[in-house]
């Protein structure tokens, strides 16, 4: 039987990008898409469901259309980014916070409601993975800007609540992937990689508790480069 | 006389901040949170010269706007910024995940702190320039510890992260920061004087938690107070002197 992909916010390039590269990769794959991205044309093949980000139930609703062709999934993609565009003001500038609220509630709490939904379905499937698609402004380390306000301070709580999860979830044999998207590749490029890092395994041995990257959350960039949280 | 803004002072560390820095002949400027809760009017009677309060919802524009106005008609400048209030949200394993109590603590710990340096920033141009933050190892990414998802925990990486920006900017142009986690006090959540102090006590009668607030304030203020020769670097150091990573 083939494995089973939910990719979570699969309308925009990097996500249509997801969906031809798990094809290719001969996973059954689920499109997740948003409202209004019902437009979208898919590969053949693919079931879509539509799921807004901001909403815990339309992700609900989403899952629960899913189990009704699939018993189980074995992995979940999510790749929300309400950011593309850099927002140049600073603090010195006019903040405008409610960009930040709402760059919260989808690029932060969106994932997390997201993958609470499909929990019971990751539970019956084989591969229990949970993947996410964010970038390296995310990271409180790397962060030299001073400005994109949104799109940092958006996703740093997300890297906090995946490690959180992988904390309580690992224990049950769950694995974890959060990937940096290639943003300055431009949309089409930016999840290149992506795929190919979501579906390896990364144990380097499978008794190896200090070198292996399924025993410890990382970030990981599309050029394979491990970044600071 | 130097003077400070603090925010969340109406008890716990926020009000021994206050005290503290009274003692030491600061004039304090005590953001008012907690309207039912007497024991910053208490203290302003001891220090009625020294003492303002002001009423500080650092989860609102305006209510900061105007609550820096209040303070530029009672001074010049302000030399130094505390931004100790927090809200807490739900996180996870308690049942069914409630995600509408996520916004509060992104809201006051993470926006409330770009909200306070971004309207009293204007009062800073001259003095002491210094911006201290009460942050927590809860925001810390790489040693996060914890197995729930925690709004409040996120809410204080969220405020890393603002504050990460904001020194890149402000640092050069001659702002300090100070980056705080007061260790595990025992503060307790008591919103009207006629409430209950609990004992910190479990069942055994073992004290529970680390520091009295008293205590966590005394290790912040000279922390707060003193000239660093790294000024240049953003550090998240505790109450026992101890710097934390990102
Ligand atoms: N106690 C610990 O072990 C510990 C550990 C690490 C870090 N910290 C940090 O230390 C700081 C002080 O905490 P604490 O222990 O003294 O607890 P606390 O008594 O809860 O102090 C926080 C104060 O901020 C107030 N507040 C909430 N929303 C506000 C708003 N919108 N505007 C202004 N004030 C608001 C709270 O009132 P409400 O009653 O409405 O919430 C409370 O009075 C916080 O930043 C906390 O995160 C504490």
């Amino acid at each position: 039987m083939k494995k089973v992909v939910m990719i979570a916010g699969a309308g925009d390039a990097v996500g249509l990008r997801l969906v031809k590269d798990f094809l290719k990769k001969d996973y059954a794959v689920i499109a997740g898409l948003l409202t209004g991205q019902e437009g979208v044309s898919l590969p053949e093949g693919v079931l879509s469901v539509t799921l807004d980000p901001l909403s815990h139930q339309s992700a609900k609703d989403a899952a629960a259309a899913v189990a009704e062709k699939y018993p189980g999934i074995d992995m979940i993609v999510v790749n929300y980014d309400n950011c593309p565009v850099r927002e140049n003001w600073t603090i010195l500038d006019e903040p405008d916070f409610e960009a930040m609220k709402l760059a919260y509630e989808y690029n932060c709490l969106g994932p997390l409601r997201a993958i609470d939904a499909f929990r019971p379905l990751l539970d019956k499937g084989e591969g229990k993975r949970i993947c996410c698609v964010t970038s390296a402004d995310s990271s409180n380390n790397a962060a030299r800007d001073i400005a994109n306000y949104p799109s940092h301070v958006s996703k740093a709580p997300l890297n906090m609540a995946i490690n959180q999860l992988f904390n309580g979830m690992r224990p049950d044999g769950y694995t974890f992937r959060m990937y940096c998207k290639d943003v300055s590749a431009g949309p089409a490029k930016a999840g290149e990689y992506a795929a190919e890092y979501f579906t390896r395994n990364r144990s380097n041995e499978p008794e190896s508790y200090k070198h292996s990257d399924e025993n410890r959350l990382v970030l990981r960039d599309w050029m394979n480069i491990e970044i600071p949280w | 006389m130097k003077n400070v803004v603090i925010t969340g002072a109406d008890r716990n560390i926020g009000l021994e901040l206050v005290r503290q820095f009274l003692q030491r002949g600061w004039k304090v400027f005590a953001g008012r949170y907690l309207m039912d809760l007497p024991l910053l009017e208490e203290l302003q009677r001891e220090y009625p010269d020294t003492l303002t309060l002001v009423p500080l919802d650092v989860s609102k524009d305006e209510a900061v706007r105007a609550a820096a106005e209040a303070v530029g008609k009672e001074a010049d400048h302000v030399d130094m910024l505390i931004h100790n209030a927090a809200g807490f949200g739900g996180q996870s394993g308690d049942g069914e995940i409630d995600f509408t109590t996520f916004a509060a603590p992104y809201n006051i710990n993470a926006l409330g702190a770009m909200r306070m340096v971004h309207y009293f920033l204007p009062l800073m141009q001259t003095g002491m320039k210094r911006l201290c933050f009460v942050s927590s190892e809860a925001g810390v990414v790489s040693v996060a510890h914890r197995t729930e998802i925690s709004s409040y925990c996120m809410s204080k990486t969220a405020l890393n992260m603002a504050l990460r920006l904001m020194f890149n900017q402000l640092q050069p142009l001659g702002y300090t920061f100070r980056l705080y986690h007061p260790g595990w006090v025992r503060s307790a959540k008591i919103e009207h004087s006629t409430d209950a102090v609990p004992t910190f006590k479990d069942a055994d009668g073992n004290l529970i938690g680390k520091f009295w607030p008293w205590e966590t304030a005394a290790a912040a203020v000279p922390q707060f107070i003193e000239d660093r020769e790294w000024e240049d670097r953003l550090v998240l150091i505790d109450n026992e002197g101890a710097a934390w990573p990102f």
